[in-house]
């Protein structure tokens, strides 16, 4: 079919045909943007963590009783007890107490400096580091890898808040590569003192503060201190296989983690649940524009659909024609689908249009990737695509009007 | 009349002849619009005013004290017990208070079993009750000295929600909690009291929570180290709640209720002078900047509507566009395919407005049959939302009255969609049609 | 060129069987013009529609250019029609939103025919129906006669074996169906086999040869029979 006639065919309904241009160019944009957000998210939630979050589970309790949270014997007790009992449970590798998990908030942080270098404006970054106060095993626990200087020993531990005081040459701290890179940037951290202890050693990257922006977030010292003092809010994680996790989170609820008036288990959750959880904002919005996106192409495979339809309905007759001169029914269904993606073409250009002021539209509540496209064209084919499988009904319907409707008289 | 119902018949009549279209037609107004009347229905309670009586008398305090250089914000929207402290010994405004949130788990009474409570709790000082305009059901808050501080410790106002799960909803005044092994006896109850958006604190994500379970003196709370559930920074080193009356650790929220403009000049001047005294004797080195934000002022500051539902609104808004176009040239196809009967009804002489009001009549259908569609749609997507972002589940309802949005639109889009088809049938001569 | 024999069509409705065609035979050789008379309902059209291809049969043989109509697929079937047939119908049948050279165009845009080939037909088959010169026209601008010619030209252009027209001249009046008359006869003098099914006896009977159709049979084989009076219509 020449591309002329179809225009001209197209031309005579107008209206018709401006409304599914615009119809298509609006889907198409709706759908790009979401599938830019989709993606988004998802590079948000496998960005680098420096961990395997499914090695991990999770216990986080609340000491209500002042006897659990005052550092005496017997909190020191229960805790060992705690521990013994994680670890004696099938599976479980490893275990250890902290005051804070990774991959959510970063909660507890403090500010950090080099002895020497006094708080300035530029300095705001280092305002906020997360400070990891855990047992000695706790690095090895979390699988962290040392990449300079030595590991903690239980001789590490520090038993006041002393790291909290400004310049204490005995406390030993633990910083992590992005952190050190950012306090150090020319020589080697090691052995130097912050103003919250002497650098021992510096670890990989693991990411605390997962929302945070570029490499801030992988910002960390790590700190041997006793769980049982000063924090109601303790974390035991614990390491194991992943597809073990299920069968020992059912077990630690069986046995020891239950509330009572003594203590709260707020959660026994994976750290990958938990980390999932932390952007379920995200999540939850890329899920409503991923309904929305499905519900578009159904309302675009509706409109292709009665678009043929009763372009159809109306054209019996030139068909009819067509197929008594001599038209195969395979030109017929060439003359309907040609004009389906005539359509499609035609709207390539409004939807690239489309997709950028949504785009902009949106990124002024959101923060959005700029459309690219790679993905516009992904997103265009899946949509010429369903628009072509709704018009195969009615194009083979049209394909089987007989040539002798030619002869009838209206 | 009987015209009228001769009409409807006609209108059922050819949505019956034409099932497949009318029932596309139908089906696509009512998913468009009941997505876009949803996300109306949630940017209303977003963008609604939580205290319409004095929202433009009610202020959030922001302050520029931090003690160096490096301030997280200025002016900064927590305040350290000092500074809030010397916002109560004001007597500018009608009502003031200072707060911060907190977090317990309550104990069951002794007859109960040893279930634990979760309860989100309010601790402040100054008159919170009167300035948030909190309704007691029972009891009423405690007695206030001189500096709006409560005279008596170990009381606490509970809510209806935590009255009904702990006392069935009896009156419980003169009962004691256990809370954290002290006991607490209850001074009062409130009504059921939803405030959306919850304007008092709209930071940390916090906008949508619903009213706290129970509400305690700041001085009972600091004194019993319930630790603080919202954003806190410090720069000097503090163990105890009880080490945060005396240093730079910054946790407080504070409004004040100031009835007229010259109240609240007079108060901005008290808060600065308030400030300069502090930097002439070398307690901050910052420039003097206080901020006083009313209510509307401080949600929008804050970002109380909802970002995703802001967003996803635009989205629904074209995607309604594409259903009624959709829609429309659906109609334009049901029209067109009637247009031989259409023909020879005016030629045996009905006339034009006539027929205009029969196909006004047959929208109207379309828009009831659409509108009970979207009713459904409607149901369903707030479910989706609710599950899918739970953070602001809190304000989501089932209102009818509010789902009847739903209805109107729906209503007046099928009514708007319907013109051009039913123009553009009539706008051809007769002759044509029956041709 | 055209040989039918024994061809029966039924149509079959839930209680009855009726026949459009019984038993109906006809030898139709190359360049004659045939005239198909016969009252209404008489079975004139299914024949002219399954020399046309239009229709199937139900019994009997249908040899058309020497080969047998028979078990060919819808595909054979339409490029047959397509190459060896011209149809000119009663009622033009042109595509209105078409001009004349894309009418024209239309049946042979569905052969592997070049751009330039194509044009010197579309050309030629105007001139020969006394159109040329207007083939950016639509149809609506012509008057009914001129349709009709345009839908001959449209015919022509296809170089077929066979032209069948139905009732070429039904809506058109005496003037403008002289004219068309005169084309056909002008076309079958150049060699042009035509069958031609019409009402009008003035018009069978200039033809060199008329059949009649009555009950789906045959009625009387006519040759050069210009005295013969038929009752018909």
């Amino acid at each position: 079919m020449p591309i002329k006639t179809l225009l001209k065919s197209l031309m005579r309904r107008k209206f018709i045909t401006v409304l599914l241009i615009c119809q298509l160019a609006m889907t198409m944009g709706i759908l790009h943007n979401s599938s830019i957000l989709t993606l988004d998210v998802y590079n948000l939630l496998n960005q680098k963590k420096g961990m395997d979050a499914s090695e991990f589970l999770v216990i986080e309790q609340l000491s209500l009783a002042q006897h659990l949270r005052d550092g005496s014997s017997h909190a020191e007790f229960t805790e060992q007890q705690d521990i013994e009992a994680i670890r004696h449970i099938d599976g479980v590798i490893s275990v250890a107490a902290y005051n804070q998990i990774p991959l959510t908030h970063g909660s507890p942080n403090a500010n950090i400096q080099l002895e020497d270098t006094p708080p300035e404006k530029d300095s705001r970054d280092l305002n906020y580091i997360s400070y990891v106060e855990m047992h000695a095993n706790g690095l090895t626990n979390l699988g962290i890898e040392l990449l300079e200087g030595r590991q903690f020993t239980d001789s590490d531990e520090v038993t006041s808040n002393s790291h909290m005081k400004h310049s204490n040459m005995t406390d030993s701290i633990i910083v992590t590569e992005s952190l050190a890179k950012r306090l150090s940037p020319d020589i080697s951290i090691l052995g130097q003192l912050t103003n919250r202890g002497r650098v021992i050693g510096v670890s990989q990257d693991i990411m605390y503060t997962a929302r945070s922006q570029g490499r801030t977030k992988y910002y960390a010292y790590f700190i041997v201190k006793p769980t049982t003092d000063r924090y109601e809010r303790k974390f035991y994680i614990v390491r194991s296989k992943p597809a073990l996790i299920p069968e020992i989170e059912k077990k630690l609820r069986a046995d020891r983690f239950k509330d009572s008036p003594e203590r709260i288990i707020v959660r026994i959750a994976s750290l990958q649940d938990i980390h999932e959880n932390f952007f379920s904002r995200e999540t939850g919005s890329v899920k409503m524009f991923i309904t929305l996106c499905v519900l578009m192409l159904l309302v675009a495979i509706i409109s292709s659909f009665a678009h043929a339809h009763f372009h159809v309905s109306k054209q019996i007759r030139l068909i009819g024609i067509r197929r008594a001169l001599g038209a195969k029914k395979s030109d017929i269904l060439k003359y309907v689908f040609i004009e389906n993606i005539l359509v499609s073409a035609i709207a390539l250009l409004p939807g690239i249009l489309c997709s950028y002021l949504i785009n902009i539209q949106l990124s002024q509540f959101l923060t959005i990737s700029k459309p690219n496209f790679d993905d516009f064209f992904a997103i265009y084919t899946v949509i010429v695509l369903s628009g072509f499988i709704a018009t195969w009904l009615p194009a083979y319907r049209t394909a089987q009007i007989p040539p002798i409707t030619a002869t009838k008289t209206l | 009349m009987s015209l009228l119902f001769y009409y409807l018949k006609l209108s059922l009549r050819s949505l019956k002849q034409t099932p497949l279209v009318s029932f596309l037609t139908i089906f696509i107004i009512g998913l468009g619009s009941s997505l876009v009347s949803v996300n109306l229905a949630l940017l209303e309670t977003m963008y609604s005013d939580p205290i319409p009586e004095k929202s433009e008398n009610l202020f959030h305090i922001s302050l520029n004290t931090w003690q160096d250089l490096t301030p997280h914000q200025e002016p900064f929207y927590i305040l350290r017990y000092k500074d809030a402290m010397k916002i109560l010994e004001s007597d500018i405004p009608k009502y003031a208070t200072i707060f911060y949130r907190s977090h317990v788990y309550v104990q069951a009474p002794k007859s109960q079993s040893d279930a634990m409570h979760s309860a989100d709790v309010r601790a402040f000082s100054g008159d919170f009750f009167n300035l948030t305009q909190a309704p007691f059901q029972w009891g009423s808050g405690w007695e206030l000295d001189d500096n709006q501080q409560a005279l008596s410790h170990h009381e606490i106002v509970i809510s209806h929600r935590l009255n009904q799960l702990l006392f069935d909803g009896e009156n419980s005044l003169g009962k004691t909690l256990t809370i954290q092994n002290k006991s607490y006896s209850i001074v009062g109850v409130l009504k059921k009291w939803n405030i959306k958006p919850r304007f008092y604190h709209v930071t940390e994500g916090q906008t949508y929570f619903s009213t706290e379970d129970i509400f305690i003196p700041l001085e009972t709370a600091i004194d019993n180290n319930w630790i603080v559930y919202a954003r806190m920074s410090a720069s000097d080193h503090w163990t105890n709640m009880d080490d945060t009356r005396s240093r730079n650790v910054f946790y407080l929220q504070s409004w004040v209720q100031l009835n007229n403009p010259q109240q609240r000049q007079d108060f901005q001047l008290f808060l600065d002078n308030y400030s300069q005294s502090l930097k002439d004797s070398n307690e901050h080195p910052l420039a003097i900047n206080n901020e006083l934000n009313d209510v509307k002022t401080w949600m929008q500051i804050n970002n109380v509507v909802d970002k995703n539902i802001e967003a996803f609104s635009v989205v629904t808004l074209l995607f309604l566009i594409v259903c009624l176009f959709n829609a429309s040239s659906l109609l334009l196809a049901k029209h067109s395919k009637a247009q031989f009967e259409t023909g020879l009804r005016r030629a045996l002489g009905v006339s034009r407005r006539q027929l205009y009001a029969e196909n006004m009549i047959e929208s109207v259908m379309i828009g009831f049959f659409s509108g009970l569609i979207a009713l459904c749609f409607s149901v369903i997507f707030l479910y989706l939302i609710e599950n899918f972002l739970p953070n602001i589940a809190n304000i989501i309802e089932y209102e009818l009255f509010k789902l009847g949005i739903a209805f109107f639109i729906t209503l007046s889009c099928s009514l708007l969609i319907a013109i051009y088809p039913v123009y553009s049938t009539y706008r051809q001569s007769i002759a044509l049609q029956i041709k | 060129m055209l040989k039918m024999m024994n061809i029966a069509r039924t149509y079959q409705t839930k209680t009855l069987k009726t026949y459009a065609l019984k038993d109906f035979s006809l030898d139709v050789e190359s360049g004659e013009f045939v005239a198909v008379t016969g009252p209404s309902g008489s079975g004139k059209s299914t024949f002219l529609n399954i020399a046309g291809l239009l229709d199937n049969f139900n019994e009997g043989e249908y040899w058309l250019d020497e080969e047998k109509m028979q078990g060919l697929s819808d595909d054979t079937l339409s490029s047959i029609r397509n190459q060896k047939l011209g149809f000119i119908f009663q009622s033009y049948n042109l595509i209105p939103d078409f001009t004349l050279f894309e009418n024209i165009e239309m049946p042979l845009r569905y052969r592997k025919m070049t751009r330039k080939e194509r044009t010197i037909r579309i050309e030629s088959s105007l001139d020969k129906v006394g159109l040329l010169g207007r083939s950016n026209y639509l149809p609506a601008e012509l008057s009914g006669g001129q349709q009709q010619r345009v839908a001959i030209a449209r015919a022509l252009a296809g170089t077929p074996k066979v032209l069948l027209a139905d009732e070429p001249t039904g809506n058109l009046d005496s003037l403008m169906s002289r004219q068309i008359m005169e084309i056909l006869h002008q076309l079958n003098d150049d060699g042009m086999t035509i069958i031609m099914v019409t009402h009008n006896p003035e018009q069978a009977r200039e033809v060199k040869r008329q059949i009649q159709i009555v009950d789906g049979k045959i009625m009387d084989y006519g040759v050069y029979s210009p005295l013969k009076k038929q009752a018909t219509v």
